[in-house]
C-alpha cells in the first residue's frame, strides 16, 4: 500500500491554506514573513512526523548515491597518519627499544629524504633542532640537512652497534644510564659541571651553531649528519675518538672541534634525558606520550610541594593540610557556592533538583565535608516519599485500560465522513469517504472506503 | 462542530491539523500573530482540507476487522476496530493494524450546509 499521494495533497493543503489567510494576515497588519513562517514551521513539522515523503523534503534516494563514492576517499586521509604515530610512539617510549632500532636498518635502503626522520636518532634530535632555530631564523638548513644526510647513510650504519648499547643502557638504567653518558663526555670533554651549566653551554653553543649555519651553510648541512646518531652511542671514549677519526674522511673539512661536538652530544643528551622525564611523568598521568609536547615545561618535578595550604587549628597552630583535604575543602566549598547561586535548586525543575540534592546529601555524608549547613538528609527522603505519593495519586487510577483503548490509539485513527452506516446483527458495513488514515505511522488518503466488520 | 463555515473540524486532529495547531501556537508565543487570527486560520484549514480531500482524492479503500466498539453521538460515528487489513485498490499488499479508531462525521451534513 503506497501512500505517494499523501505528500502532493497535503503540498496542495498548505498552499491552499497559506493562500486563503494571505488576506486575513493582511488585514490583521501581520507582516508577509510571518506567513512564510508559518508556512515552514508547518512543513517542518510535518517532515519530521515522517508520516509520508512530502515534496517539500530532499529525497532520500538522491543523496545516497554521492554519499557512497565519498566514503573511501575519506579513511584514506585518517590511515595515513598512523604509521607516524605509531612510530613516534615505539621511538619514544623507552620500553621498546629493539623495534626502533630494527626499524631503520630495513627502511633505509628505501629512504629518499623523508624515511630519514625514522633513524632513532634523528628522531630524537628533531625537536632539539626545531627548537634551537626559531631565534635566529636559520630554517633553510633543515632541508638542506635532510637531503645532504641521505647519501652518507651508509656511513651511519656502523653506529648502529653503539646506538643500541646506549639504548640497553638507557632502558636498564633510566637516568642513570644518560648520567653516565653524560659524565663519560664531560670526562672527555673539557667541562664537568652539573646540568646547569651544561644548559648554559647548550645555549651558546646554539648561538654557535647558528653562527655556523649562517657563514657556511652547505658545510653545515654535510657536517651535521653524522653528529645525530651520536647522541645515542657515546659510550667508550675510544669509540667516540674514532668517531671523530672516521667523520673528516666521510664529512669533507672539518669545522669543528672535538669540544664542540661533546657539547653538542651533551645538549641532545639532556634533551634525552628531558624527553625521558616528560616520557615517565607522561606515563604515570596515563597520557599518551604523543598527545603532549616532549618538554617538561612546568618545573622538574611535582614531589617538592608536600604541602600547598595551611590552616589554624583549635589552638592556633598552623597545621598542614594533605592533598586529599584541601580536595575535599575545595570542593565543599565550590558545591555551597554552587547552590548559593542557584538558590538550593529552586530554578530547576522538582525531580531535578530533588535528585541534585540527594547527590549533595550522599557526598557530604561520605566525605563528611563541613558544608552541609543546610539540615539532613532525613528531609529529602521525606520529599522523595512526598513525590511519589502524589504521583501516585495522580496517575495510579482503575480505569487506565479504557483509558488505553480510548486515547492511546491516536497513532492508529482515521478521520473521515460517513454516508452509510449499516448494521445487520452483529455485521456492520459502512461506506465512508474523504478520509486521512493514519496507520504503523504512515498516513494514506482516501476518497472512499468501504469496511465491514463484526462485532 | 464548526457548523457556521459548514465544514467539520475533525481533520485539526489529524497531523495535519496539530502540526498546523503547533506552528500557530509557536507564532502566538512569539507574538507575532493574534489569537483571533490563529482561529481564522484554523477554519480556513477545516475548509481547504475539506475540499482538497473531495477534489484531489481518487484512491478507494477496504477494510476488514472485528469492532470493538461503537458509539453514535452528535451524529458522530466513533469505531473502535481491532484487527484491521486496510487495502487501496489498484495497490498490492496490505496494511494491518491491531487497533484503529475511526472518527467519522456525517457527509450528509455537510452537503445539506
Amino acid at each position: 500500500m503506497s501512500n505517494v499521494h499523501v505528500g502532493q495533497v497535503y503540498e496542495a493543503v498548505i498552499q491552499g491554506v497559506i493562500d486563503a489567510v494571505r488576506v486575513d494576515f493582511e488585514e490583521n497588519g501581520v507582516e508577509d514573513g510571518v506567513l512564510e513562517d508559518l508556512k515552514k514551521k508547518w512543513q517542518m513539522k510535518l517532515s519530521q512526523l515522517n508520516v509520508a515523503q512530502f515534496p517539500w523534503d530532499p529525497k532520500p534516494e538522491q543523496p545516497a548515491p554521492p554519499a557512497q563514492p565519498a566514503a573511501p576517499p575519506a579513511p584514506a586521509p585518517q590511515a595515513a597518519p598512523p604509521p607516524q604515530a605509531a612510530y613516534t610512539q615505539s621511538t619514544l617510549s623507552p620500553q621498546t627499544s629493539a623495534q626502533p632500532l630494527s626499524l631503520p636498518n630495513i627502511n633505509q635502503p628505501h629512504s629518499n629524504g623523508v624515511p630519514v626522520k625514522q633513524e632513532p636518532g634523528l628522531v630524537r634530535s628533531e625537536p632539539v633542532a626545531i627548537k634551537q632555530e626559531p631565534g635566529a631564523g636559520s630554517q633553510p638548513v633543515h632541508p638542506g640537512y635532510h637531503n645532504a644526510s641521505h647519501p652518507s647513510l651508509p656511513t651511519v650504519n656502523p653506529s648502529i652497534a653503539a646506538t643500541r648499547a646506549v639504548q640497553a643502557l638507557q632502558n636498564k638504567y633510566g637516568e642513570g644510564a644518560a648520567a653516565s653518558i653524560a659524565s663519560m663526555s664531560n670526562g672527555n670533554g673539557k667541562v664537568g659541571q652539573g646540568n646547569v651549566g651544561q644548559a648554559q653551554q647548550q645555549q651558546q653553543q646554539v648561538q654557535q651553531q647558528h653562527a655556523q649555519h649562517q657563514q657556511h651553510p652547505q658545510q653545515q648541512q654535510y657536517q651535521q649528519h653524522p653528529q645525530h646518531p651520536q647522541q645515542q652511542r657515546p659510550q667508550h671514549p675510544q669509540q667516540i675518538q674514532q668517531q671523530h677519526m672516521q667523520r673528516p674522511q666521510q664529512g669533507g673539512p672539518q669545522q669543528l672541534t672535538p669540544e664542540q661536538v661533546y657539547q653538542r652530544q651533551m645538549q641532545q643528551q639532556m634533551q634525552q634525558r628531558m624527553q625521558l622525564q616528560a616520557q615517565q611523568a607522561q606515563q604515570q598521568r596515563g597520557i599518551a606520550p604523543n598527545n603532549l609536547p616532549n618538554a617538561q615545561t612546568d618545573g622538574p618535578s611535582d614531589d617538592c610541594w608536600e604541602a600547598v595550604m595551611m590552616r589554624r587549628n583549635a589552638e592556633g597552630q598552623a597545621v598542614e593540610m594533605g592533598r586529599v583535604e584541601i580536595d575535599d575543602h575545595l570542593h565543599a566549598q565550590i558545591a555551597a557556592r554552587a547552590k548559593q547561586m542557584e538558590g538550593g535548586g529552586l530554578m530547576l525543575p522538582l525531580k531535578q533538583a530533588t535528585k541534585v540534592r540527594s547527590l549533595d546529601n550522599r557526598r557530604n555524608r561520605a566525605t563528611g565535608g563541613p558544608s552541609q549547613v543546610d539540615g539532613g538528609e532525613d528531609d529529602m527522603k521525606d520529599e522523595d516519599l512526598d513525590d511519589d505519593a502524589i504521583n501516585s495519586d495522580l496517575d495510579d487510577s482503575d480505569d487506565n485500560k479504557e483509558d488505553d483503548d480510548e486515547d492511546d490509539d491516536m497513532g492508529h485513527m482515521m478521520l473521515c465522513m460517513y454516508d452509510k452506516v449499516q448494521r445487520v446483527k452483529n455485521k456492520w458495513k459502512c461506506t465512508l469517504k474523504d478520509g486521512v488514515l493514519t496507520v504503523n505511522g504512515k498516513e494514506y488518503v482516501f476518497h472512499k472506503a468501504t469496511g465491514e466488520y463484526e462485532w | 462542530m464548526a457548523a457556521n463555515t459548514g465544514f467539520y473540524d475533525l481533520y485539526r486532529h489529524g497531523s495535519l491539523g496539530l502540526t498546523l495547531t503547533d506552528a500557530l501556537d509557536e507564532l502566538i508565543g512569539d507574538e507575532s500573530i493574534a489569537p483571533q487570527l490563529a482561529m481564522k486560520v484554523l477554519t480556513q484549514f477545516d475548509r481547504v482540507v475539506a475540499e482538497t480531500l473531495q477534489e484531489k482524492v481518487k484512491q478507494r479503500l477496504t477494510f476488514k476487522g472485528s469492532l470493538d466498539t461503537y458509539r453514535f453521538c452528535d451524529e458522530v460515528w466513533t469505531f473502535l476496530i481491532r484487527n484491521v487489513t486496510f487495502k487501496m485498490d489498484g495497490n498490492q499488499g496490505s496494511v494491518v493494524a491491531d487497533k484503529v479508531k475511526i472518527v467519522s462525521c456525517s457527509a450528509k451534513r455537510n452537503d445539506d450546509k
